[in-house]
């Protein structure tokens, strides 16, 4: 891994492109999910707490890794606003993932209440990572609403379903300036390597790491996969021209001599 | 100020006290790569990189541009046809542009109208004149017209632009506008009237070589000229146009700054279309001293192709100026628009010639003739795509 | 008086602090947050925040999410 190679985002500096989820599986396995992932940013959710002695998750979240709180639960942006708000004076930070979601069934996020909800945080300060749908009119506002990053969803949450909308984050990466995290769907590490093999900046994943037989283990392919697709993404890829000469009938033939 | 008053002693970077100015980061970012790009700098293991990718980056734009590339041109034209098919499919849209006046304030060295040149007649239609033009031509079935006067505001002023966009909107469906570079109020007026393109050739991206060029009239400062388009887009022109005089500064170089200001345009106001002409340095009536780089047929498509491979969605314009067999081929390669029916000279197309033309044409096919030419070729002649639903 | 916390009816005495609420109901005050009617309060304020009756408490903390 090219230590020179660092993700930048919102002012912090990430050597890792592998973002872990928290969810769907015991606070025991994340500490070595997340160590055996090489992951340095974790999401985790705001909710109700409890006084059943519950091991608190952030006891397992090692010193030094950056917390990704996400407004999951809110269906508009005034409820991503309040839960960012108040995700904040946990005092874990700046970042804040927006993610806004009135589909219960597909879990689609809501593409404008998200560009809402990215112009209010950002103007508070927060450094907003948004969660979308591939749309590139809405990246380009998402951007121009200050978010820090944007993280267009590969297929629906959950269901592990590999890289549906690939051209479209294709699109993005080519054309909006702050990085690409591919966010939800990935299914398996061959998918993570090929969508940074495109260029996209950084990968998120939950469900597949979750629902691995291995959890550890398969958090640690992730990390290879992240980085075999990036190293190929900086190496160019190979060549399959091998000649100069053309089609049998020649186009140029008219310039002569 | 007077343009009178604008000499070769004028600073080429010193707007007058009438000029927008704007902010200039797309005009840093094409002069810094433009001043960094070499053409030789390229290997033909990079020609072969680039052209596996599907969407190129400046830097493969620079890579296509070079002496590398040239051994491929057949590779290049067989990968542009393919984008402008993917594109444009077999659609080749007609025009044809109509000088409305041949006064100018500039003194380009190079061209026969400027300022210095007394062999040419000068001329201006009256708006009467104009509308007889127009209807004239819109015989011919076009739908787009391209209306150009000399750079004088003094006897083209933006009201006489106005009117004459007025009466062009009413018998054509698209109005393109190529006239001094101008402010963006001036450019939201002409919208309103109806124009809908505004072309500009910044000539050259070398400010040295400009200078040396541009030596007298507003056109002198370069600031303002390179940023017609962004103003044209601000004032809510749907579409501009680029280009260098191919021949100023060597070729290869003025070709990369012209699509690197294009595609940073583009990326800036998303919404607007692009077009390229790719005008080379020709004979001329009447023009001053100058020393210029020769451009040959085969460096010319290497650039049309360029442009295509680099930003496939862009149109391009070849001109008249170019000769028939160039014209033809390159229509079934790259090029999306062609003029048809072409005299530069004012008043000609009604019959009514009062003023010289600004050069000479190489290929003078009526508008019939190039619709045949077009469908021979297994292309389909359009007029215009377009409803102006404002 | 009576105020309700996450949901629940809840009978506390005039003048309780938040932050006596808060480890008075065994939460760690170091891993929650909490918002009284509608409005997120600073943790610094929680000593000092009296609650009045009829308050909407919700205490809330991060737990695992994708």
């Amino acid at each position: 891994m090219n230590s020179n190679d660092k993700l930048t985002i919102g002012g912090t500096e990430f050597t890792s492109r592998f973002i872990l989820g928290s969810g769907k599986y015991s606070h025991e396995l994340i500490s070595a999910a997340i160590e055996r992932g090489g992951a340095e940013m974790i999401t985790v959710a705001l909710r109700r707490a409890n006084t059943s002695g519950d091991d608190n998750i952030l006891n397992h979240i090692p010193k030094g890794i950056t917390l990704l709180p996400n407004t999951s639960g809110a269906r508009d942006a005034k409820e991503a606003i309040r839960i960012a708000r108040l995700a904040r004076e946990l005092g874990c930070g700046d970042f804040i993932k927006i993610e806004v979601i009135r589909d219960s069934k597909y879990l689609l996020p809501d593409n404008n209440e998200t560009i809402k909800a990215t112009e209010a945080l950002a103007k508070e300060g927060f450094k907003v990572m948004a969660y979308m749908y591939p749309d590139l009119n809405v990246a380009r506002d998402l951007v121009s609403a200050g978010a820090s990053s944007v993280m267009p969803l590969a297929a629906p949450i959950g269901t592990n379903m590999g890289l549906a909308t690939k051209e479209f984050i294709r699109i993005l990466i080519d054309e909006i300036d702050v990085p690409i995290i591919v966010d939800a769907g990935i299914g398996r590490p061959s998918e993570a390597c090929q969508v940074m093999e495109m260029g996209a900046d950084a990968v998120m994943a939950n469900t597949a790491v979750a629902t691995a037989g291995d959890i550890p283990l398969m958090a640690d392919a992730f990390r290879q996969a992240i980085i075999a697709g990036r190293q190929a993404y900086l190496a160019g890829l190979g060549r399959v021209i091998t000649d100069k000469a053309a089609a049998s009938s020649p186009l140029t033939g008219f310039l002569g001599e | 100020m007077q343009t009178e008053s604008i000499t070769r002693e004028h600073d080429i970077w010193e707007y007058t006290p009438d000029m927008d100015i704007i902010e200039t980061s797309v005009l840093d970012q094409v002069l810094e790569s433009k001043q960094a790009y070499n053409p030789d700098d390229y290997t033909d293991a990079d020609i072969k990189s680039v052209l596996n990718k599907t969407i190129l980056s400046p830097n493969d734009l620079g890579a296509l541009l070079s002496p590398a590339a040239t051994p491929y041109l057949e590779t290049l034209a067989q990968r542009a046809l393919q984008e402008t098919k993917k594109h444009f499919g077999n659609t080749r849209y007609l025009f044809t542009p109509l000088y409305i006046a041949n006064h100018c304030d500039n003194s380009c060295i190079y061209c026969g109208f400027n300022k210095e040149n007394d062999i040419i007649t000068r001329a201006k239609l009256d708006l009467d004149a104009v509308e007889r033009e127009l209807i004239s031509i819109s015989k011919s079935g076009l739908q787009e017209i391209l209306m150009l006067t000399g750079e004088s505001p003094e006897y083209s002023p933006i009201e006489y632009i106005g009117e004459a966009v007025k009466l062009a909107k009413k018998h054509f469906n698209i109005v393109g506008l190529e006239i001094y570079p101008a402010n963006v109020a001036d450019y939201t007026y002409l919208r309103d009237c109806g124009a809908d393109f505004v072309t500009v050739f910044q000539e050259t991206y070398n400010p040295e070589i400009y200078e040396r060029f541009h030596i007298g009239g507003k056109k002198r400062i370069f600031p303002y000229r390179f940023a017609a388009q962004e103003r044209a887009l601000k004032g809510g022109m749907r579409g501009v146009a680029f280009a260098s005089l191919l021949g100023l500064d060597h070729h290869r170089k003025d070709a990369y700054a012209t699509a690197l200001h294009a595609y940073l345009l583009q990326r800036k106001y998303p919404h607007a279309e692009i077009s390229f002409s790719v005008p080379r340095i020709r004979p001329i009536k009447g023009s001053l001293d100058g020393d210029f780089y020769e451009v040959s047929e085969r460096d010319l498509l290497q650039i049309i192709c360029a442009f295509r491979i680099f930003m496939p969605f862009a149109g391009i314009t070849i001109s008249s100026r170019e000769n028939k067999i160039f014209r033809d081929n390159v229509l079934k390669i790259a090029a999306t628009k062609v003029s048809a029916g072409v005299d530069t000279g004012i008043g000609a197309h009604s019959g009514e010639s009062v003023g010289d033309e600004q050069f000479e044409i190489d290929d003078n096919r009526s508008v019939s003739q190039m619709k045949d030419y077009l469908k021979s070729a297994g292309l389909e002649p359009v007029m215009s795509d377009y409803i102006d639903a404002r | 008086m009576n105020i309700t916390l996450n949901g629940e009816r809840l009978d506390i005495a005039e003048g309780t602090s938040l932050e006596s609420l808060i480890e008075g109901q065994g939460f760690e005050l170091a891993r929650v947050i909490a918002e009284v009617d509608e409005h997120v309060v600073s943790k610094s304020d929680y000593d000092d925040y009296i609650l009045h009756e009829g308050a909407d408490i919700l205490v809330l903390s991060f737990v695992g999410g994708g």
